[in-house]
């Protein structure tokens, strides 16, 4: 193919491996520092919280390799600029030669699970309730059951009505 | 995307610390799951072990929120699933 493809493949790989890149920071979370605290020390107690760790994140990208309507492939310059407006905004109705674009997105959340307290009487592990949480996700829960069921006698009255009566 | 398995559990172990004549060490238990367009980690607390008076007990961390939260999805996914399955059977019944 043109030079100009094969910039684009050359960015795309850019990307690919960039996103490896960012993927393999990621799965640092998965260690004990992350997890538990610097242990903090009042009198003769020291206290280590443990907290639980989600990341997640995904991308993708497109490749397109078009030819022009009115002769010829795209020259380099003209594929360099297109590369460069990527993620821009830019609405560019091109005459043809390789298009592409990607996106991502990722998240991180935190939450205390427990307080590991280490005093002269031993070890003692006191578990952290996020009661904000618990009664979203009940309320939440409650919604959806409550949902189904107006939507199940609706359908039951819908039926014996039209159905087989 | 390379760089391991598509789901892996791994046991992390921290760095072990010492308080007064206890050795505390954290470990710490990881999913994670990896696909070709990204990848997902969680990480959370699994144990401590407790090294005292040459004694070694491990104190595994429950996750109390987290057993909770998941009761609650479970049961209601559960139910609702229950609810659609007698409402077929029923509409069935009556065809």
């Amino acid at each position: 193919m043109t030079e100009g493809h094969d910039h684009a493949v050359e960015t795309m790989d850019k990307a690919h491996e960039r996103a490896a890149e960012v993927l393999a920071e990621l799965v640092s979370v998965a260690s004990a520092a992350k997890v538990y605290s610097e242990p903090v020390v009042a009198g003769d107690r020291t206290i280590i919280t443990a907290a639980e760790i989600h990341t997640g994140m995904g991308f993708g990208y497109g490749l397109a390799t078009g030819t022009r309507g009115r002769g010829g492939q795209a020259t380099e310059s003209e594929v360099k600029a297109r590369v460069a407006s990527w993620g821009r905004g830019r609405r560019d109705r091109g005459e043809g030669g390789p298009q592409g674009g990607g996106g991502g997105g990722g998240q991180a959340a935190g939450r205390p699970v427990a307080v590991v307290t280490i005093d002269p009487d031993g070890v003692h592990v006191q578990p952290v309730l996020d009661r904000t949480k618990i009664v979203l996700t009940a309320l939440t829960a409650l919604g959806a059951i409550g949902l189904t069921l107006i939507r199940l006698r609706r359908a039951g009255r819908r039926y014996s009505v039209g159905g087989a009566e | 995307m390379r760089g391991g398995p598509l789901i892996e559990w791994r046991d992390a172990w921290g760095s072990p610390m010492t308080v007064g004549n206890s050795t505390i060490t954290p470990v710490a238990r990881s999913l994670v799951a990896r696909w070709p367009g990204g990848g997902s980690v969680w990480s959370g607390p699994a144990a401590v072990i407790v090294e005292r008076e040459g004694r070694t007990e491990r104190i595994p961390i429950a996750n109390l929120n987290g057993r909770i939260l998941w009761a609650m999805r479970v049961g209601a996914v559960t139910l609702i699933a229950a609810w659609i399955v007698k409402d077929r059977r029923r509409r069935n019944s009556n065809d």
